[in-house]
C-alpha cells in the first residue's frame, strides 16, 4: 500500500484515522493500541509473511535492551550490545546481501555458486536502523526504559516504518506520553497539507519526469549507445525524479504522522541547494545522515585521530552508505564517489581556512552550487544504472567519450519543458516545511521569512483541493509508481 | 542525550488552520469535479474528427457483415488483422462468405468484442487474432481514440458502461479533447477525414486496409525495433481481458457461432524466441485450451519478416498480407470444411 495509491487514501487512512479519532484520548493505550494495529495491517498489506519476522525482530531487540538496562557491569553490556547489533546486522545482512556475497566469492572463486531464493522483506533497512540506535542508545544510558507498547508503536508507526525517516527512541515516544496523541485541528490542518504538498511532488513532478530517466536508462540498458545530450537529460531527470520522489515521500510521511499528533525530524532541506558536498549530506536524507554520522563516523573515531583517519572514517562511513542503498557494485561506487566527494570537500574547506579565505559573494556561493549538482549528477548514473556497464556507457557519453544519435523515442520540447521548471523548482522555491514553518511541521525550529509563510486559509485550501484534482486526473493516464526508497 | 520533544499542540495557540482551509480543500475539489462532469455531459454523443477513421472503419465492417445472409467467416482482431489478413483472397479460394473485421487494436478486446456479438449470427465462425499488447489491458483503454470514440461516435456503449468504468473513460479525456467536444457542441467542426495510414475509403469490400503496398513503405524497422513488451514479459497476469475472452466464448456457444484463435502477424524478432516469450504465448495457448477453443497455425509462421511491414511490427504490406493469408487458407479450410480452389 503506497502512500499515494488509492486504497491508502480512501480506505487504509480515512479508517486509521476516524478508529484513531473515535477513541476517546484518555484512553492513551487503546489509542496506541490501535495505532500498532493499523500499522500492522499496513505492513501485512504488501507481504503477510514478513509480519513474524517484524515481531521477531522487535522482540529480540526489545530483549536485548532489557538486558542492557539490568547489566550492572560494562563489560557484559558491551557483550550484550555487540551481540544486539551483530543479530541485526545478520538478519539485514541474510536478507540483503546472501546472494551479493555469493557473486562475490563466485568472481574470486570463479566456480558459480547457487543463489538462494530470498525477498528482501520490505523496510527491514530501516526498521533496523532504528533498532540498533536505540540499542547503542540503551547502552549510553542504562536508565532508559520503555514499555513493550510504546517501543513496538515506535518501530511499526506506519508513517515511518517502510522507508523512514529514520526516527530515534527520544524523538518519538515522549510524544506518546505527553498530550501529543491528542491531535487538533491544526495538527490535521498541518498534517494534512504536508501530506498533499508530498503527494503532488510525487505523482505530478516525480511519476512524470521518471519517463526520460527510465528512457534513457533503458536505452543504455539494451545495449544502445547514448548521446551526451541524451546522458545529461536522462541524469537530470532521475535527479530531479530521485529528490521529488523521497522528499514527497519525506513530506508525506511528516504530515501522516502529524495527523495522529506526532513530530517527526526533517528529512530534506533543498539539497540540490547545497553549495558543498558536505551541506549536501546535511540536507539530503538527514535523518540517514544523522544515524551514520553518530552510530558509525563518531564511533569510528571522526576526525578526533587527524586528517588521514578522518579520510579513512569517513570512506568507510560512505562505502557503507553505498552498500545499505544496495547489495551491488553500483550502490558503492556511488557511496565511495561521495566519500571522495566528502573528502576533497574538507580538504578544500582546510585549504581555505588555511589561507584566511572568507570568500562569501553570492557568484562564489553559486559556482559552488553548480559544481556540487555537477558532482551530485555523476554520482546519481552509478545509483539508477543497473549495472556498472550500463553506468559506464552513461557516463562515457556524458564527458563526451562517445557519439552516439539522440534517441528517437524523446519528446525533447516536452521534456524541456518538465525539467527545467522543476529544476527551478528545486534550486529556487522555498521547501514545504519552510512555507508551514509558522506551524513547526517537523521538530526542528525552521525558520522562513514571513512573507514566505503560508497560512492555512481558504485560499490554501483551494490551491491544494485544486491540486488534488490534478491527482485523480493523473492516476487515470498513468499509475502510482512505488516510492524508489522503498527498494532500499 | 537530547532531551524530549516540543509540544505539538503548542502551535494551535499561535497560528491554526481554519475551517475555510478544509471547506477549502473539499469545496474546490468538488466544484472542480461538479463542472468536469458537467463539460463531459455536454459533448456526449458530441461528433469530432478524431476517432471517425475507426468509427467508418466499423461501420463499413458491421455493413459487410449485415449484408450476408448465410454463415459467414470473421477474422477477429485489431490492426494486425486489417492489414495483415486478405478477406476477399480467403473468400475466393474457399468459396466462403468472409469479412476482415479487424479494426484499431486501441479500441480494446471489450469493445471489438461488442462489435462482433453486433455482427455474427448463429452458424458463423469467428477466429480470434487479438494482438498480444491487448492482452495486457483492462476493459477501459488508456487510448485517445478510445476516448474519442466512445464520447464521440458510441455514446450508447460509454453510458452502459459501469460506473466505475464510466468515470474511467471520463478522467481519460484530455483537456483539448474536452475543449474541442464542448466547441463541436456549439460549432460542429468539418467531418472531412485526415489522411492517414487507416483509410475507410480505401477498404475494399471484404474488409481489408489496402494503399498498403510495398512501394509506399514509410517503415525501415528491422530487429533493431523495440519488441512487444506484453509478449516478452515471461507471463501475462490475470487482466480482465481474460475474463472478456472467456466471457464472450460462453456467449457463442450459447449462440452456435463456432470460435478460433491464432497467432497476430508480427514482425520477427529475436527476443521472441527467448524463454520470457516463450512462457507467455504457452499461457495463451493454456488460456485457449481451457476455454476448448482451437489455435489453428503456429506463432513460429505468424512472425513475418521486417521487409513485409508497412509502418508499425503489426501492420503488414499488401504483398506480406498476401503471403500471411496463403498461411492461414489451409488451417481455414480445415475448419470450414472447405476445399482449397
Amino acid at each position: 500500500m503506497v502512500f499515494s495509491s488509492w486504497p491508502f487514501l480512501l480506505i487504509f487512512l480515512p479508517i486509521a484515522l476516524i478508529g484513531f479519532v473515535s477513541i476517546p484520548a484518555r484512553y492513551r493505550t487503546a489509542r496506541k493500541l490501535w495505532l500498532c494495529a493499523a500499522s500492522v495491517v499496513f505492513y501485512a498489506y504488501w507481504k503477510i509473511e514478513y509480519v513474524p519476522l517484524l515481531f521477531f525482530s522487535i522482540g529480540l531487540n526489545y530483549t536485548i535492551a532489557e538486558l542492557l538496562t539490568r547489566s550492572a557491569n560494562p563489560r557484559r553490556a558491551k557483550t550484550i550490545l555487540a551481540f544486539g547489533v551483530s543479530a541485526n546486522l545478520l538478519l539485514l545482512g541474510y536478507f540483503k546481501y546472501t546472494n551479493f556475497i555469493l557473486e562475490f566469492f563466485d568472481m574470486v572463486v570463479r566456480r558459480e555458486f547457487t543463489r538462494l531464493d530470498i525477498l528482501l522483506p520490505l523496510a527491514i533497512s530501516f526498521f533496523t536502523f532504528t533498532q540498533i540506535s536505540y540499542l547503542v542508545d540503551v547502552y549510553r544510558d542504562r536508565n532508559l526504559h520503555y514499555g513493550v507498547l510504546d517501543y513496538t508503536l515506535f518501530v511499526v508507526f506506519f508513517p515511518h516504518l517502510i522507508a523512514g525517516p529514520i526516527v530515534r527512541h527520544w524523538e518519538i515516544i515522549p510524544q506518546y506520553a505527553a498530550r501529543e496523541l491528542r491531535p487538533q485541528r491544526t495538527d490535521w490542518g498541518v498534517g494534512l497539507a504536508l501530506f498533499l504538498f508530498g503527494l503532488y511532488k510525487k505523482r505530478l513532478l516525480a511519476d512524470p519526469v521518471s519517463a526520460y530517466a527510465n528512457a534513457v536508462y533503458g536505452a543504455a540498458n539494451s545495449g544502445q549507445l547514448v548521446s551526451c545530450f541524451d546522458a545529461w537529460l536522462g541524469t537530470t531527470a532521475y535527479a530531479l525524479q530521485i529528490y521529488f520522489d523521497f522528499s514527497g515521500y519525506s513530506d508525506m510521511a511528516i504530515g501522516l504522522a502529524r495527523m495522529f499528533g506526532i513530530r517527526f525530524p526533517n528529512n530534506f532541506d533543498s539539497p540540490y541547494r547545497a553549495a558543498s558536498i558536505i551541506e549536501f549530506w546535511q540536507r539530503w536524507h538527514i535523518t540517514l545522515t544523522r544515524f551514520l554520522r553518530e552510530y558509525l563516523y563518531y564511533p569510528l573515531g571522526g576526525n578526533r585521530r587527524g586528517p588521514e583517519r578522518q579520510a579513512i572514517n569517513i570512506l568507510i562511513t560512505m562505502l557503507l552508505s553505498g552498500l545499505w542503498h544496495g547489495a551491488g557494485w553500483n550502490f558503492i561506487l556511488w557511496g565511495g564517489l561521495h566519500g571522495t566527494y566528502l573528502l576533497i570537500a574538507h580538504e578544500w574547506r582546510r585549504f581555505r581556512t588555511e589561507r584566511g579565505w572568507e570568500w562569501s559573494h553570492w557568484s562564489y556561493r553559486g559556482i559552488c552550487i553548480g559544481v556540487t549538482f555537477v558532482a551530485v549528477l555523476f554520482a546519481w548514473v552509478f545509483f539508477r544504472a543497473p549495472n556498472l556497464t550500463v553506468a559506464a556507457n552513461v557516463l562515457s557519453a556524458m564527458v563526451g567519450l562517445q557519439s552516439a544519435p539522440e534517441l528517437g523515442r524523446i519528446n525533447y520540447p516536452e521534456a524541456l519543458q518538465l525539467i527545467v521548471p522543476l529544476l527551478a523548482l528545486a534550486f529556487c522555491l522555498p521547501n514545504v516545511q519552510r512555507l508551514l514553518a509558522q506551524y513547526e511541521p517537523v521538530l526542528e525550529n525552521i525558520s522562513a521569512p514571513t512573507f514566505l509563510r503560508l497560512r492555512l486559509n481558504v485560499v490554501t485550501g483551494i490551491a491544494l483541493g485544486i491540486g488534488f484534482f490534478a491527482v485523480i486526473r493523473i492516476h487515470f493516464y498513468a499509475p502510482s509508481s512505488p516510492f524508489l526508497y522503498f527498494n532500499f | 542525550m537530547p532531551q524530549a520533544v516540543l509540544s505539538c499542540t503548542s502551535t494551535s495557540e499561535r497560528a491554526g488552520a481554519t475551517r475555510g482551509f478544509f471547506f477549502g480543500i473539499g469545496g474546490s475539489l468538488l466544484a472542480l469535479l461538479a463542472l468536469y462532469f458537467g463539460l463531459i455531459y455536454l459533448q456526449l454523443g458530441v461528433p469530432t474528427r478524431a476517432s471517425i477513421w475507426a468509427y467508418q472503419i466499423n461501420q463499413k465492417k458491421l455493413q459487410r457483415a449485415a449484408s450476408i445472409q448465410g454463415p459467414k467467416l470473421l477474422l477477429v482482431g485489431g490492426s494486425a488483422t486489417l492489414f495483415g489478413v486478405q478477406a476477399e483472397m480467403i473468400e475466393s479460394r474457399l468459396s466462403y462468405p468472409t469479412v476482415n473485421f479487424g479494426t484499431h487494436a486501441g479500441l480494446g478486446i471489450a469493445y471489438m468484442l461488442h462489435l462482433v456479438r453486433q455482427a455474427v449470427r448463429p452458424g458463423d465462425t469467428v477466429v480470434l487474432a487479438f494482438e498480444y499488447n491487448t492482452f495486457g489491458q483492462g476493459v477501459v483503454r488508456r487510448d485517445a481514440v478510445y476516448v474519442d470514440y466512445l464520447f464521440a461516435r458510441d455514446p450508447a456503449y460509454f453510458r452502459a458502461l459501469p460506473w466505475p468504468s464510466k468515470f474511467q473513460v471520463a478522467m481519460l479525456m484530455t483537456v483539448p479533447r474536452l475543449r474541442k467536444g464542448v466547441r463541436n457542441r456549439f460549432r460542429p467542426e468539418s467531418t472531412r477525414l485526415a489522411a492517414g495510414v487507416y483509410d475507410p475509403e480505401k477498404l475494399n469490400a471484404y474488409g481489408d486496409q489496402l494503399g498498403n503496398e510495398a512501394a509506399k513503405r514509410t517503415f525501415q524497422g528491422d530487429h533493431r525495433y523495440v519488441p512487444e513488451g506484453t509478449l516478452t514479459r515471461r507471463g501475462l497476469q490475470e487482466t480482465p481481458a481474460f475474463e472478456l475472452i472467456e466471457e464472450f466464448v460462453r456467449w457463442t456457444r450459447a449462440n452456435n457461432i463456432r470460435v478460433f484463435a491464432t497467432y497476430p502477424n508480427i514482425m520477427e524478432h529475436p527476443a521472441y524466441r527467448t524463454d520470457a516469450a516463450q512462457k507467455t504465448l504457452r499461457q495463451i495457448e493454456g488460456f485457449y485450451a481451457r476455454l476448448q477453443v482451437p489455435m489453428i497455425g503456429s506463432f513460429e509462421e505468424s512472425m513475418m519478416p521486417p521487409s513485409m511491414f508497412f509502418d508499425t511490427c503489426y501492420h503488414m504490406t499488401r504483398e506480406g498480407a498476401v503471403v500471411r493469408t496463403e498461411q492461414l487458407i489451409p488451417h481455414l479450410a480445415g475448419i470450414l470444411n472447405r476445399e482449397q480452389k
